[in-house]
Parts: C-alpha cells; structure tokens; sequence
C-alpha cells in the first residue's frame, strides 16, 4: 500500500466515541474509527451489528447522540449539505430511479454538486467512470431497465464521477461504500473493489466500505474493523484482525482461519 | 459522444432537444393564431398579420371592430390561458419528481381545494365580487399548503406530507360541501361555475398583476432541475448530491403554492393539465429537468390554450367551463397512457 505522501494532519474521516441509539437500544457505543486518503477501511460484522448506521453517522445522514465527527478536520455538523457532497460520496444499497433517465445522465449526476465544471471535462470524467464500473455499453440504455447488478454498477459509476469531479492538486476526497457487492457477480466484486482500492492509492481517497464477504475483504481491505452489537471488536491490518476468536465473537460461528494457498500474507476465511 | 443522444430518442433522430423545444414553440404560435382568428365572430389572418402591425385603415369599422375584439378579448385571453397552462404543467412537474411519483400533482397538499375553500366561502359568505374571490382564494390555498407542511413534518420523508395533504384534501372538501349546502341558488350557480373553470375573466389588469409573478417564479422554478433530477434517485441520495432536503422540500412547495395559488384565484379548477402534460412530455423527451421543465411549460401552454379554444368554439355563441374541457380530452388521454403501457 502506499502511503500518501505527507498528508496534512487533518486530512481524515474521522468518527470518536461515536454512540447511537434507536428508540432507547444503543445501536453504536464508543466507536473509534477514521479513514485516512490512501487506504480502503473494511467494516465487517454480523446482521444488525451496526455496520450501515455507522456509515450513516459518518455520511451525515443520521446525527450521532453522542461523539464527534470531522470530515478532513472539520466538524461534520458544521458543513452544509454542498460542502459534504464536495468532500465526499456515497453509494447507496440500491437505488430506484421514478422516472427512466440515461444511465449516462444519471452517472453525470455525480457532477451535480460542481456545476463550475465545463461540459467537456464532465463528459471526460463520465466516460472514465462508465469505462471504470464496466458500464460503457449501458450508456445509453435506460436505467430502470437494468438489472439489479447492472444498477449497483451504475449507482458506482455515479460515486465516481462525484469523488473525482473538481478535485484540487492534493485535496483528499473520501467515498462511503454500503454494501456495493451485494447483488453482484464475483467478476463484479472484485473489479468494484479493485477500482476502489487504486483510487485510494493512486487519486488520495479514503474509501470506507461495507462488506459481508470476510475474504473479499481480506483481499482487498488496506484495514478491517470488525463490529459486533455496536461495539469495535478489531480493528487493523486484515492478517491480525481476521483471528478465529474475533470472527467467532463477530458472527457467532465457528471458523478456521489459514493462509491463502497462492498469496500466503492473505488470511483465508472458511465458515463452519 | 453519440451515445447520450440516442439514449435520448432511440430511433427517431429528428427528436433532439432544442428541435422538440422549437416544435413546441412552432404549434403554440399556431394554437395562438387559430386561436385568435376562430371563435364566435372569425377575423381572417391577413386581418390578424395587419393589425399586429399597427396597419389599420382608419375609415375601416370592421378593421376596428377586429382590432377590439382582438386587443381586448381574445388577446390577454390567449395569453392567459398560456401563462396559466405553462405555470400548471410546471408545477404538475415539479409535483411529480418531489413525491417521486408520475401521478402527483400540486393538488395533492391541498393548493387546490384549498383555493376552493376560499373561493366559496367568498361566494357564499361574501359579495363574490372578483376583488374579494381572487385574495380568499389565494389565502385559502395558501393556508391549507401550509398546514399540510407542518403537519407532514412530523412525519420522515414524503409519506407524511401526502397523508396531511389527503386529510387537508377531506377537510376542504367538507366544508366546501357544507357551503354548498348553505348557498342560494343563485350562489349555488356562481360556485358551481366557479369550479368548473373559466379563462373568460382574463383581461389586461389581471394580466399585468399575475404574468410578472408567475413569470418570474417559473424562471426561479426551472433553475432547480439539478435538485428534481437528483430527487428522482431518492431524498437521502439528493442530500448525498449537496441537496439540503428539508430546505429543498420546503422551496418546492412554497414555489409551487405561490404559483398554483392565484392561478387558481383567477381562473377556477382546472384539471389534468398539470398531471397529463408532464407526463406526455417525459414520454416525448426523457426525465430530465432541464428539458422537462420548459417542455412542460410549453406543452401545458399548448394544451391550455387549444382547451380554451375549444371552450370557446364548441358550443358557439355560449362557451364551455375549460375545467370540463381539459379533464374531458384530458382524462381519457391519461387512461390511454396509462394502458399504453409502462414507457414511463
């Protein structure tokens, strides 16, 4: 991984003691967690453990009850809703379109909070982001025709339009994944997060993201945390967070953890 | 690229943007110029073409007759009814993205039988004098928008809007009908006439109050096309795009109150055209705001001003209430759309 070269000290997503609760249940407690531009935070645990509230708190769509988060040192609460999508994207579980739109014009709605761009340099970035969610031969159909997976596609593609759009030399974006593999095919998967990880290494983004395949993001995970019932479990590198103790602890399932057979350093996750 | 446009018009290439504007453009002069030239007593085009320029013998009564009835009747008439049906179809759009759904109208939060309400008390309680009509109107559509606002509040999302906009819709109704109930006779015709919609009051005062208004606030409209396309993948998405949704919610509505408002004042119930011409129009150009928007605007000034045509024409020397017009030719169209299929 590389790391980005000196970034100033604020440049984070960053969640202290966050705490959350849902008609009086604590859905988060005390949680820690920061992503910095360079690097994909996998955020891993059981159904209900907290995994999707925690991405809203960090989105700004959910208000924390208590705790705080800055967005590259700047208090969340403090930055309206265009200085947040200037900063960061996030891609929904799935998204329904009302009415049939392009999936070119809904991918070029990633542009929508930099209307300064010129037609030019959006139809570049579109045209990159259709290539990069491997998508350029849906352009033109209509998106509610699609499938399911195609969608999510479409939907990434959009995220990427908006994560890259008027970037300044240096500036660090972040973008909010919840769940993006879910309705795709393991071709999908791993094209999805291998694109997410090199713009993380390659265009200083910090990439948080929501996933249910433990090896999935073993492979492609810079750091993992492991959540189970709204408490941090684990949280670091893939080979010293994926232990069998921790993902018992996670998942309420026994599992054996060994070396990936071709990539030795990689954890291998097998389930009872 | 190619590609965009196609996605656009598949196999029609004639069918690009700015043509399907220009087109709209081309039929709305030509409804405007039947318009003016048919009716009760016809006045040739040449007549018409004459007069526009100013080319009026002045030992020509009949010259001067037409130029009467065109200057002070069928004109702001005509530009009324265009205003009004742009302003319908406008809002019927921006209805339609803000509850994400392609059978909303402003009606639904209660603009309408609010300025219903208003309307009939003036009738009923009131002279019924248009200076008196037109405020209560106004007024009435106004509060009922607004307690179908902060009533839905309370609620996430649009869910609680639609049910407080439902219970305002009921509300209205029965005090209209409790009205109804009280009226005279002769105050049973006005309210039943008033309902039924009517362009005939159009006239150049009214027109100087109302077109500056609507005008400006459908060019403040058309500038949040960004914020509906974005509405159209969800409220949480819009907000993720840099849309506050509260705040956006709050101007949509306010936007469409204040120009259904005194459309209403002036000019009675007037059905379907707010709900079917966006709707024929996303079938005709795609979802998109920034064409939408003022195809729409076009499309309902259209529709509104062929309506009032036929309104006037159908049943010469008398005219039909436009209300039964647009929700005759405009009911069935929208049935067949809906048949027709799910295109959109």
């Amino acid at each position: 991984m590389n790391t980005p070269s000196t970034p100033p000290a604020s440049a984070a997503l960053t969640g202290r003691a966050l705490a959350f609760h849902r008609r009086g249940k604590a859905i988060l407690d005390g949680i820690d967690c920061a992503v910095f531009p360079g690097e994909v935070l996998g955020i891993l645990g059981a159904n209900g453990a907290g995994k999707s509230t925690l991405l809203a708190l960090l989105a700004g769509d959910e208000i924390p009850a208590s705790g705080e988060i800055a967005l590259n040192g700047v208090a969340l609460a403090r930055l309206d809703q265009m200085a947040r999508a200037r900063q960061r994207a996030v891609l929904p579980q799935q998204a329904t379109l009302a009415f049939a739109l392009p999936v070119r014009d809904v991918v070029a709605m990633g542009a929508y909070p930099f209307p300064e761009l010129s037609p030019a340099g959006l139809d570049v970035l579109v045209s990159q982001a259709l290539h990069d969610a491997g998508i350029a031969h849906l352009a033109a159909r209509a998106y509610p025709e699609l499938s399911g997976g195609e969608q999510q596609r479409v939907q990434f593609a959009r995220v990427l339009v908006q994560v890259r759009a008027g970037r300044q030399p240096g500036e660090a974006r972040y973008l909010l994944l919840d769940e993006p593999t879910a309705s795709l095919d393991p071709r999908f998967q791993h094209s999805l997060l291998q694109v997410a990880s090199l713009l993380a290494e390659r265009e200083h983004t910090g990439v948080i993201v929501v996933l249910h395949d433990v090896n999935l993001a073993a492979r492609w995970c810079h750091r993992i945390a492991l959540l189970a019932q709204g408490r941090l479990v684990a949280s670091g590198p893939p080979a010293d967070v994926l232990q069998g103790a921790a993902l018992e602890q996670t998942y309420q399932l026994s599992c054996t953890v060994m070396p990936h057979p071709q990539q030795p350093s990689r954890p291998l996750v097998l389930f009872a | 690229m190619n590609t965009a446009t196609l996605a656009i018009a598949p196999s029609r290439p004639w069918r690009s943007p700015a043509g399907m504007l220009g087109l709209l453009a081309a039929l709305l002069m030509l409804l405007a110029l039947l318009s003016l030239s048919i009716g009760a007593l016809g006045i040739p085009l040449q007549a018409i073409i004459r007069i526009g320029f100013g080319d009026i013998p002045a030992n020509d009564p009949e010259m001067q007759l037409w130029r009467d009835i065109l200057f002070d009747v069928r004109l702001p008439r005509v530009l009324f009814g265009a205003l009004a049906g742009a302003v319908l179809a406008l809002s019927g759009a921006m209805a339609q993205a803000l509850f994400r759904n392609p059978l909303a109208e402003p009606g639904l939060i209660g603009i309408s039988a609010g300025g219903a309400l208003g309307a009939v008390a003036a009738i009923v309680l009131g002279s019924g004098s248009l200076l008196v009509l037109g405020p209560a109107a106004f007024a009435g559509s106004l509060a009922a928008t607004a307690c179908a606002y902060h009533l839905g509040r309370r609620y996430p999302g649009m869910a609680g809007l639609l049910l407080a906009g439902v219970a305002i819709n009921a509300i209205c109704g029965s005090l209209i009908g409790l009205f109804t109930y009280l009226a005279d006779d002769q105050q049973l015709r006005s309210l039943t006439f008033w309902g039924m919609g009517s362009l005939a009051g159009a006239s150049w005062p009214q027109l100087s109050l109302l077109a500056p208004w609507l005008l400006l606030l459908s060019l403040l409209a058309l500038r949040y096309w960004r914020a509906l396309n974005a509405l159209l993948l969800g409220e949480r998405e819009a907000c993720h795009l840099g849309f506050p949704i509260k705040a956006l919610r709050r101007t949509l509505i306010l936007l469409m109150a204040l120009l259904i408002g005194p459309l209403v004042a002036a000019t009675g119930g007037i059905g379907f055209v707010g709900l079917v011409v966006p709707h024929l129009m996303r079938l005709l150009l795609g979802a998109d705001h920034r064409l939408l928007l003022p195809a729409a605007m076009l499309g309902g000034a259209c529709g509104l001003v062929a309506a009032d045509w036929l309104a006037r024409i159908a049943v010469v020397p008398a005219e039909l209430p436009i209300g039964i017009v647009t929700s005759l030719i405009g009911g069935p169209f929208f049935l067949y759309l809906l048949l027709k299929g799910r295109a959109a």
